[in-house]
Parts: structure tokens; sequence; C-alpha cells
């Protein structure tokens, strides 16, 4: 009886800690499993960590690229960076001959600071170098983590991290589609004007067929990848993830906070 | 007979717990090149600091000095003397560089605060921290691979191996007072 008793508690107890990790414990490194996507915050809907997930397992499928994308409340007494420098290492993400891996972690706003980074694998120091990442995560991530838009902030960077991994998008050409923030104001100012202008026109010729759609895409350059062919969770998972590589990471990468 | 076979024993075992040992040292010492690597460029953004704050125009000329100075003393270190006081040396200087650095980007910010608006010093900050993280993981992994080699040659029997062929302990890093934080980082950033 008296054991049954301890057993149930202990299941309690467990059940109590379910989604809980030791982030405060000094070097406190998260279990690596089988996956991509770790969200020890809970801050992703279920369906969405499976969207993600498939996402990267896809990526990692077709290029053999392995992006890992954690939310965690803490980093183990550490910084971000030197953290996710060890998970990624420790882990080994990226193929080990290629060292190909991009490890994302993200501490969600609470009431300390958010904090972000991006950790580039060895191999990938090259494509994304750490002044891409701090564009990534000041250009595109921080405005939507501001936004409580976790999802939105990683599949946007993930729109650019993506290819860039492939080699079918660079850094210079991302400095090419952002020039400038006066220049990003100025195209503002452009699309906001030949909105109103629409709008003044529409108001006195209303459409026959209404169903136009302009929902505001906000990155061009980003927007030839977003919503292509991974967005649909409908294809059957292949497979499952086969296992991290043995990548090494050597202090690339970048971090913001906001 | 049997005595030249115990003696054809320990010579082999000699040779391959030699080889071991020597094995453990090159991994040392290769993960020293990536340390040199890295503090070399810190060497280089305080060369770039140096810009900047000569840019800025109307510098203190003895902080400016201070850092030249610092930076003229941080010295290289060949991997085959890696000594823990020559370690502690290295370690000292890059340290003492790092912070006539940061103490002279400060003195400039605050006489010019419209500095850290400029593209130019924002990339440069970029470099510092990257250039920071690069170190920190890099002294890391040096760390690792001294210990498994200093643990090997104090452990009998290898200690008699080791002392006879004059295997010495080899230096790591300590951590800086205040922690992980680097020197440079802590200050800029």
């Amino acid at each position: 009886m008296k054991k049954l008793l301890s057993i149930s508690l202990l299941l309690c107890i467990s059940v109590l800690s379910w989604g809980q990790v030791p982030h405060n414990e000094t070097g406190w490194l998260p279990e690596k499993e089988n996956h991509l996507v770790y969200d020890y915050c809970n801050i992703l809907s279920p369906e969405q960590t499976d969207t993600l997930e498939e996402r990267l397992l896809i990526f990692n499928d077709s290029t053999s690229n392995q992006i890992v994308v954690m939310f965690t409340p803490g980093f183990g007494e550490r910084d971000i960076s030197s953290f996710a420098f060890e998970v990624g290492e420790k882990w080994g993400i990226g193929q080990g001959s290629l060292s190909n891996g991009v490890l994302i972690v993200i501490k969600p706003k609470d009431s300390t600071s958010g904090e972000v980074e991006i950790a580039t694998g060895e191999g990938l120091e090259g494509v994304l170098p750490d002044i891409f990442c701090k564009r990534i995560i000041e250009d595109i991530m921080i405005p939507r983590f501001r936004e409580d838009d976790y999802y939105g902030a990683v599949t946007a960077a993930l729109d650019v991290i993506e290819p860039v991994c492939a080699g079918e998008y660079s850094f210079e050409q991302y400095k090419e589609d952002h020039k400038g923030d006066g220049s990003g104001i100025i195209a503002l100012a452009v699309i906001a004007g030949g909105c109103a202008l629409l709008y003044r026109h529409y108001k006195k010729h209303p459409p026959k067929n209404t169903g136009g759609d302009f929902s505001g895409r906000s990155y061009s350059g980003g927007s030839s990848w977003s919503g292509g062919s991974w967005s649909g969770g409908s294809s059957s998972s292949s497979g499952g993830f086969g296992g991290f590589g043995g990548g090494h990471f050597g202090g690339g990468g970048a971090s913001g906070k906001w | 007979m049997i005595t030249l076979g115990a003696i054809a024993v320990v010579v082999l075992w000699a040779i391959s717990a030699n080889n071991g040992i020597v094995r453990k040292a090159e991994d040392a010492t290769s993960a020293w090149g990536n340390v040199q690597a890295d503090y070399q460029h810190r060497k280089d953004l305080v060369a770039q600091a140096i810009n900047i704050v000569k840019g800025a125009g109307n510098y203190e000329r003895g902080t400016l000095e201070a850092v030249i100075k610092a930076r003229n003393n941080a010295p290289q270190l060949n991997p085959e003397d890696l000594t823990e006081e020559n370690v502690a040396r290295f370690q000292k200087a890059y340290d003492q560089m790092a912070q006539e650095m940061s103490r002279a980007i400060n003195v400039t910010v605050e006489r010019y605060p419209e500095l850290t608006a400029t593209k130019n010093y924002q990339e440069f900050q970029q470099q510092v921290e990257g250039c920071e993280n690069r170190i920190n993981v890099s002294r890391k992994k040096f760390n690792e691979k001294v210990q498994i080699y200093n643990k090997s040659i104090i452990v009998f029997p290898n200690s008699i191996i080791a002392k006879l062929f004059g295997h010495d302990k080899m230096g790591y890093f300590q951590a800086s007072e205040g922690a992980d934080q680097a020197p440079a980082t802590d200050m800029l950033l």
C-alpha cells in the first residue's frame, strides 16, 4: 500500500513537472531527442509544432542541412550564445563532415526581456555570416516577437535561412532586396500611396467580383519561398528524423534582445 | 629468455603509452591553433578600434597610447610552448588589451555619443561580439583537450613514461574574473 502511494506520488510529481525543464540549474543541457523542434515553453500550438517539424524535416531530407528551433525559459545560468553553441556542439547538429547545422534559440519575453540567438554551424559561417544573422534577427524576427507572433517570426526567418543554406539565396541578394532603411520607408510610402489610390478608386468604382486578396506580404525578398511547397501539412511525413550528424559549432551567429 | 621477453613487453608497453600521450598532446596543440587564430582576430579588431578612436578626432592621447601599448604586448605563443605560465601570460596580455580597447572606445563614445549610430561602429560591435563568441568556444575546446592530456600524464604508470620522455603539464585558460563573460564584450555591449 505504501509502495502504491509513493508510486502515485511520484507519478503526480512527474505529471506536474511535465513541460518543465531545470533551466536554472547551472550547466543545464537539454536532452537530445529525435526531432527538430523543442518547445520547452509551450509557446507554439500543437499544429504549429507539427507543421514546423515537418518543414524542417523535409528540409533536412532534401538538403542535409539540419535546422533546430528551440524555445526555452532559460539557459542554465549561461548567456544565450554560450548555451546555443554548447547545445549545437554536444548534440552534433548538422552533418559531421559539413557542419551544416543551424540552431535557433528563443527565450520568450516574460517579466524579463526576450532573447534570440541564431547559432551557425562551422560549415555555414560563410553563407550565414554573423552580420547576416544579426539582420535576420533585427529585421525579421524581433518585429514579430514584439507582436507575440513567435511562430511567424520563426517561419519568416526560415524563409530566408533555408534558401541561403541551400545555396539558392545570398546575403548580397538580401541586402539588395532590403536596401537601407530609408528606401524601405520610401517603398512603404509608395505602397501606402498606391493603396490609398486603389482604395479611392474602388470606392468610386466598386468591383463586381469581390475576392481580391490584398493581404500584405511585408517581405518581398522572402516571398518567393513563403507559402510554397512547405506550408502544406498534408503530405505524409517521410520516415521521421534520422538523428543528428555530429556537426560542429565554433561560435558563429548573432543574438538579439527585445 | 624469460627476462628478454619481459623486457620486450615492457618496451612495447612504454612505446604504446608514449604514443597515447603524444596523440593527446597533439589534440591539444591543434586546438591551440584555433585559439591563436581567434585571439589574432581580437588583435585585428583592436587595430580597428584604434582607427575608430582616431577617426573621431580630439581623442585622449593617454588612452590611445595605452591601447597601442597593450596591443604590442600581446604575444604569439607557439604550440610547443604551452606551459602553464606561458598560457597564463598569454591570457593576461590579451585580456589587458581588450580592457584598454573597451576603455578607449567608451571614452570616445562618451565624447561623441553620435558615434554609436554610425554603420562603422555598429558593424565593429557586431564583429567584437562574434570574435568573443569564437574565442569562448575555441578556448573551451582547447581546455577540454588539455585536461585530457594533463590527466593522462599524472596517472600511474603513465606518469613514469611522461617523466622519462619529458612530457610536461600544459596550461589552460582560467575563467576570467566576473565569470565567463569576455572582458571586451562586457564593457562594450
